[in-house]
């Protein structure tokens, strides 16, 4: 990730939950973290609801076609209901998560 | 009083209940019967020299059997191996205090019992205990202080011996379930709900209690277990995940607090870091079915990802998701036919991908998503669709497949319901 780019979600993400001004190098691996633990979810949470034909169909893809991955990833996520609400849930609840149990960790 | 010797103990104690406010379970019903042929065996010789005989008149009239230790007068290991094992014990003692009319048995905590704690905290804990079982428990009770061991195996007794649990609400009766639950005893649903929640209450009070590192310690397992269960269960309502977080956060903050005795990690980015970490073990809006179903796959793109280096991308990966989604917002829209009445959840979706899931993952859809969101904020839904659509087209043939399947008719089997909150 480049450190401009890094920066800016930095500031964004922090001052969201709640994180004091911290060093850069800090910053930058705070909001390292955070893209990787938020990519997770959104990930999880597309891969719960898929049915598991398109499971199977995402795992021959990473086995017999990886190039084409990510392109049957996003079809496969096309036909998931709702599958932006359900992604915008799942991270505006961790968002909450995090800034309750930053803000007693704080305490 | 008459003597009180096992000769004179009656075929069958009077039938007692654990009396409260809460709902009955009609699976609780069940209890006492099923218990019968694990106790079988159970009617063996047994000292009448125990202490716990000798404390029953007094006992009696007070109307409490206490087996905790305040006086330190025995300890349970002793008790138990007098009788020949703690279940042996509880066995006899719940009969014993049934037959005699005692309402209240009062089983230890083992951690007290076996003087893991200071005389002070055990003086409060019982006191707590105590207190809530007062409160909690009217009328006849059989009470267990703890879910795992001795608590456990004292519910095992109790039912056999004719004590019912007719539902109760309150730390004991939660725990008294929680060990009910352990053992394969099936809870109403609800019930079980209602009854972790009081047991998530009572961990988070504790844990924010700054409590010693040991009892910190037990807490810590403790909270995992409750969260790890209302993860089993898949209990996300709205009443009862608040609980969740509460208790995700104490332990959490309860960790760091141990963390930093041991490394002094103390600021902010120490905190945050840590806390990633941790709420990744114990995240609970995926239920379980689904997260093996998940997890596999999960696997496998982390596994391709580490091995392949610059062959997969998280950021990739989040971005062929997120485009996926706003197909299939887009699709939907279409579909409807009345496009100008679908802008509004089209720029939701762009709203999402720009600002909520923007904040963490770089370019979500394509470049330029952002920008437009922007604009399109200030601009009329349909002068906002027009933009929106022919950004949409101009990405096609990057991801044509994903427009043609979301494109074209709903499935036939729905999605699975939202995990998570409800």
């Amino acid at each position: 990730m480049k450190a401009h780019e890094l920066e800016k979600i930095s500031a964004e993400i922090l001052t969201e939950l709640g994180v004091k001004s911290m060093p850069a190098e800090r910053q930058a691996e705070v909001a390292a973290g955070l893209i990787v633990h938020f990519n997770d979810i959104v990930l999880e949470v597309v891969i719960a609801h898929l049915p598991p034909s398109d499971v199977d169909k995402l795992n021959h893809s990473l086995m017999d076609d990886p190039s084409n991955f990510y392109a049957t990833l996003a079809e496969v996520v096309a036909r998931i209901p709702n599958a932006s609400l359900l992604i915008e849930k799942a991270v505006a609840t961790e968002l909450v998560a995090l800034k309750t149990q930053f803000a007693k960790l704080k305490e | 009083m008459g003597e009180l010797s096992l000769s004179n103990l009656p075929e069958r104690p009077s039938h007692k209940k654990i009396e409260s406010g809460a709902a009955i379970s009609p699976e609780q019903t069940f209890f006492g019967s099923r218990l019968n042929a694990a106790f079988e065996n159970a009617d063996r010789s047994f000292s009448k020299q125990s202490p716990v005989w000798q404390k029953l008149p007094e006992a009696t009239e007070s109307g409490n059997l206490g087996l905790y230790t305040d006086s330190e007068r025995f300890s349970i290991d002793t008790l138990a191996k007098d009788v020949g094992g703690i279940d042996e014990l509880s066995y006899k003692v719940c009969r014993q205090a049934a037959s005699s009319g005692i309402p209240n048995i009062h089983f230890p905590d083992p951690a007290t019992m076996r003087g893991q704690l200071s005389p002070e905290q055990r003086a409060g804990v019982t006191k707590k205990v105590c207190t809530s079982i007062k409160q909690t428990v009217a009328g006849a009770a059989v009470a267990s202080v703890s879910g795992h061991l001795f608590g456990e195996l004292g519910t095992k007794a109790a039912l056999r011996e004719g004590f019912e649990l007719v539902g109760s609400h309150g730390f004991v009766a939660a725990l008294l379930s929680g060990a009910l639950m352990s053992i394969g005893f099936e809870v109403h649903k609800d019930y079980k709900k209602h009854l972790l929640r009081q047991r998530m209450s009572f961990v988070t009070e504790e844990m924010n209690n700054e409590p010693d590192s040991l009892k910190a310690s037990a807490l810590v397992n403790e909270a995992e277990s409750i969260i790890q269960e209302a993860r089993r269960y898949n209990f996300t309502d709205a009443q009862t995940l608040p609980l969740v977080y509460a208790c995700r956060a104490a332990r959490m903050r309860l960790e760091i607090s141990l963390h930093k005795k041991k490394h002094e990690a103390t600021g902010d980015a120490d905190k945050m870091l840590f806390l990633l970490n941790k709420s990744r073990d114990v995240r609970i809006d995926i239920p379980v079915s689904e997260k093996n179903k998940t997890q596999t796959l999960l696997n496998e793109i982390r596994t391709r990802h580490s091995r392949m280096g610059r062959g997969m991308s998280l950021k990739k990966l989040a971005e062929s998701i997120m485009f996926g989604a706003l197909c299939g917002t887009i699709a939907s829209a279409i579909g409807t036919g009345i496009l100008e009445a679908a802008a509004p959840a089209i720029q939701h979706a762009f709203d999402t991908v720009a600002h909520q899931a923007g904040l963490f993952i770089e370019h979500l859809t394509a470049q330029g998503a952002h920008e437009m969101s922007e604009q399109g904020l200030d601009k009329t839904a349909h002068a906002w669709l027009k933009q929106v659509t022919q950004k949409i087209i101009s990405l096609l043939p990057f991801h044509q497949s994903a427009v043609s399947a979301a494109a074209a008719p709903a499935r036939q089997t729905e999605a699975p319901e939202a995990p998570g909150i409800n």
